[in-house]
């Protein structure tokens, strides 16, 4: 998998590792059990500060995405359609939707846009 | 004269060996020439190669004017005068063949400009995790065994326990270097994966071999000063070898390793490949805000790099600076402050040898003997202090004696020999002539 970090990005590096991984999981690219690159390894390879990556591995970890062993490290634990929908990401997509409904998007557009960023994901 | 030919032969191959290093950098290795970053095409390009040509030919005259420059080292009298020029000489020897290759550097990056070769994105960095391979690091036992071998000695050899130590720490260190000096980052050049995988597995076992060829040279060394401790000659030239053999090894090791990478990357930089030059001042020193790391591997060979955008780097960077800009003044330094004239006094109850640091104080009640010598003991050796042809200061032994202090000018004749009731044994002596007959008078 391709991460790839913006330093110049508003979005801290936590996140943009944490939304990457999430990606990952909803295209497909990272499957059940796959194990993830170590906090250290990963530091060490991208050069993002280690709290940073073990910050995004917690966050990852307290949404249920992934499981940390210290034997065996971080590995995914997401299925699709294994639980229903965080609250947390209602609330995210309700704020999308506004942000859209402000930009001058019609209905359709929006559901458009929706459904095209649905088949990319998929793919 | 002799120190000014230990020192030429034992140092008039560091402009070889700087010149081979910079000139071997105008091989493709990773797609980097002379510290730049270039597609495949531009190994055929006529401008970067008349421009490689031109820096090799500065480099070997150069390297020709240096190894020259030492001849004079020969021709000196004092071990003072030898030193000091030496001393200067090794100065110029680390910095000169660097500016062409700053020089060099820095044409190669225009032409790169002009000819739109460079794709720079400073403010984002692509990792692949699939690169990401666990390290395997060597066992502690690789070091463990040497540091019990260098520190052994010291269990039935007691006068050069400095030495010993020192080693053993040296040892210690090498471990540690080993295991943190080391950025454990993939090799990556361009997406060929298994590329990428054989460049940094190649890298990570000379790493290692770098450290343990360091750790097992230096028990090695305190080995064989433990064997040969009553026998100066052996002495001198197993540690002459010893030095060389590591320097030899350690210099293979890092031929290899730049000759491996060569290989492996003649195909590369033909589709995407990894261009960081951005992060690198004139393709030498490493400067990257956005890299929370210290330590970072060099791009070619197996050397380390100091990332200087850390403020832990700039402080480190200075003081390497400091050391590099105060090897011209170490012996004149080192000759004002230590390396004073003997002097030698006896007093209603003490008698007090010193020069420049060292000072030596014998109660006269506590000699329990003394004898004037008019040569020096056979076979004496410098465990810990200065060991000029016209001062001789610290801890020496001498077949025969065992450990003694020492303070004289071997070229003053005679010296004081004095036992003292605990065993302690000195040698002094004076420059003035008739000093030390008339002290031994009062002695005995």
């Amino acid at each position: 998998m391709l991460l790839h970090f913006d330093f110049k990005s508003s979005v801290p590096l936590y996140m943009q590792l944490r939304n990457q991984i999430v990606n990952g999981i909803a295209e497909g690219e990272l499957k059940f059990g796959e194990k993830l690159p170590s906090v250290r390894a990963l530091a060490e390879e991208s050069g993002i500060n280690a709290m940073t990556v073990s910050k995004a591995y917690q966050m990852l970890k307290q949404e249920g995405y992934i499981v940390t062993d210290r034997r065996r490290g971080a590995q995914i634990l997401w299925k699709k359609g294994d639980t229903g929908l965080p609250e947390e990401t209602v609330q995210n997509l309700r704020l999308c939707l506004s942000e859209l409904r402000l930009s001058g998007m019609s209905r359709e557009d929006v559901l458009k846009l929706c459904s095209k960023l649905y088949e990319e994901g998929k793919a | 004269m002799i120190t000014g030919l230990v020192m030429f032969v034992s140092l008039f191959w560091l402009p070889f060996l700087m010149a081979w290093e910079l000139i071997n950098e105008t091989k493709f290795k990773k797609n980097i020439v002379t510290g730049v970053t270039l597609p495949y095409e531009a190994r055929s390009d006529e401008e970067v190669k008349q421009r490689l040509d031109k820096f090799i030919k500065q480099e070997k005259i150069l390297c020709t004017l240096l190894i020259i420059s030492a001849v004079p080292s020969l021709f000196f009298k004092g071990d003072f005068g030898a030193l000091n020029y030496m001393m200067w000489w090794i100065f110029f020897v680390c910095i000169l063949p660097e500016i062409p290759y700053i020089f060099c550097n820095r044409d190669l990056r225009k032409i790169k400009k002009e000819r739109s070769w460079g794709y720079e994105n400073p403010d984002s960095v692509i990792i692949d995790t699939s690169n990401i391979a666990p390290a395997k690091w060597l066992s502690p036992w690789c070091f463990i065994l040497p540091l019990v071998l260098s520190a052994a000695p010291v269990l039935w050899e007691r006068s050069f326990w400095v030495l010993y130590l020192a080693d053993s720490l040296c040892i210690i260190l090498c471990g540690l270097s080993y295991r943190y000096l080391y950025r454990n980052k993939s090799e990556k050049i361009d997406e060929d994966v298994n590329l990428t995988k054989a460049l940094t597995e190649i890298r990570r076992k000379n790493w290692g071999r770098v450290w343990l060829i360091t750790a097992w040279t230096l028990a090695g060394l305190n080995l064989v000063t433990a064997c040969f401790k009553n026998e100066p000659m052996m002495l001198t030239i197993s540690v002459i070898a010893f030095s060389l053999i590591m320097v030899a090894l350690i210099v293979s090791v890092e031929i290899r390793t730049k000759k491996i990478q060569e290989e492996l990357s003649t195909k590369s930089g033909k589709g995407v490949y990894v261009d960081d030059d951005d992060k690198w001042i004139w393709g030498l020193f490493y400067f990257n805000a956005e890299d929370s790391h210290l330590f970072i591997n060099d791009r070619v060979g197996i050397n380390c790099n100091i990332n200087l955008a850390k403020p832990a780097g700039k402080v480190l960077a200075f003081l390497l600076t400091l050391v590099l800009l105060s090897v011209p003044f170490i012996v004149p330094i080192t000759n004002t402050v230590f390396n004073k004239a003997p002097e030698i006094e006896v007093g209603e109850t003490m008698l007090t040898a010193e020069s420049g640091g060292t000072h030596y104080e014998i109660p006269l009640d506590d000699i329990k003997s003394a004898e004037l010598m008019e040569e020096l003991p056979p076979k004496l050796v410098r465990t810990m202090g200065t060991g000029l042809e016209n001062l001789l200061k610290g801890d020496f032994s001498a077949q025969g004696f065992g450990s003694m202090k020492v303070c004289l000018d071997p070229q003053c004749p005679p010296y004081l020999f004095v036992e003292q009731e605990n065993g302690e044994k000195f040698l002094v002596g004076s420059r003035e002539s008739g000093k030390i007959a008339e002290i031994y008078e009062r002695i005995k």
